[in-house]
């Protein structure tokens, strides 16, 4: 039988594991890399949809690099800039922040091989976006435990299968692109950062 | 079983200030209100339990400004993340191994 002293001291180990748990959780990011990424990736999809129909000139590469550049520049400026502010960092932030990485990474390569080899196949990248960006919510959603991020991670997942089952890939899937660009990333990058902003506010 | 308390760290041994170590432990870094929320303790009540841990440099404490509004954040220091580890260690030691083990 335990005794008083080995009892509490097990308490004392559940106490530890408990809020230890609970700082591994701490989702301390705002959704502003979420906001510009959504943002870039909304517009640019409209700007395709509108070149399919011709109102916009030029090729895929004149929307997609210059949607590349605006995203890139604008998250890097913005992480350092909260680098700068000792932005703080623990297992949520760093998982946050390599999700995030890994999709921009692989989607870069993915366009870049599809460009330097001429075969550009929109149902693949879409379908690899889709796949890739439903990962990164759902490892989120598990490091963080906010479970709005998991509803986010379905709805990418529901588009993977749409996506999947269209026989003809028309220039409307552009548009279904943009509104989950606006629904399921922008729109969860503003939630995250109401949520920092109202903790900071509290403060 | 041979185990010595006075490696038992009284300045951690708090509950509240357990807590703290705890969740600064994994954390790094914590803004005084979601620590309040974590640990569902009062303003004055973690402020005291701070005070104690901050004589002791186990964390760090500082104000600033965001949005004209002030906000206060703590981080563990260093000497902080040893003298955890050590409590954490401690503990163990006095549960000692497990049942099976003992065997």
């Amino acid at each position: 039988m335990d005794s008083p002293a080995s009892r509490s001291a097990a308490d004392d180990l559940a106490l530890i594991r408990r809020m230890m748990n609970a700082g591994r959780q701490k989702a301390a990011f705002d959704g502003a890399h979420l906001m510009i990424w959504g943002a870039v990736l909304m517009v640019s999809y409209i700007a395709q949809y509108l070149q399919v129909y011709g109102y916009v000139p030029g090729g895929s590469l004149a929307i997609w690099l210059p949607a590349f550049a605006v995203g890139w520049s604008s998250s890097f400026l913005y992480g350092r800039n909260a680098c700068a502010h000792e932005a703080e960092t623990n297992i949520a932030v760093t998982a946050y922040n390599g999700a995030w990485l890994a999709v921009g990474i692989t989607m870069v390569l993915h366009f870049g091989a599809a460009v330097a080899s001429s075969v550009f196949n929109p149902k693949a990248i879409t379908v690899l976006a889709c796949g890739v960006i439903a990962s990164a919510f759902y490892v989120i959603s598990l490091v963080t435990e906010l479970r709005a991020l998991r509803a986010v991670a379905a709805g990418w997942w529901l588009i993977l299968i749409f996506a999947t089952v269209q026989k003809t890939y028309d220039a409307e899937m552009l548009l279904v692109l943009a509104g989950a660009s606006a629904l399921l990333i922008l729109l969860p990058g503003q939630m995250m950062r109401r949520l920092a902003h109202d903790k900071a506010a509290e403060s | 079983m041979s185990f010595d308390y006075r490696i038992i760290d009284d300045v951690i041994h708090s509950r509240v200030r357990l807590a703290i170590m705890s969740y600064l432990a994994t954390a790094r870094e914590a803004e005084f209100v979601a620590l309040k929320k974590a640990l569902k303790v009062s303003d004055g009540n973690l402020s005291t339990h701070l005070k104690k841990l901050e004589e002791k440099n186990y964390v760090t404490v500082s104000k600033n400004f965001v949005d004209n509004k002030p906000q206060t954040k703590i981080k563990m220091s260093a000497e902080g993340e040893t003298a955890f580890k050590a409590y954490v260690e401690g503990l163990a030691a006095m549960i000692g191994p497990a049942p099976e083990e003992n065997k």
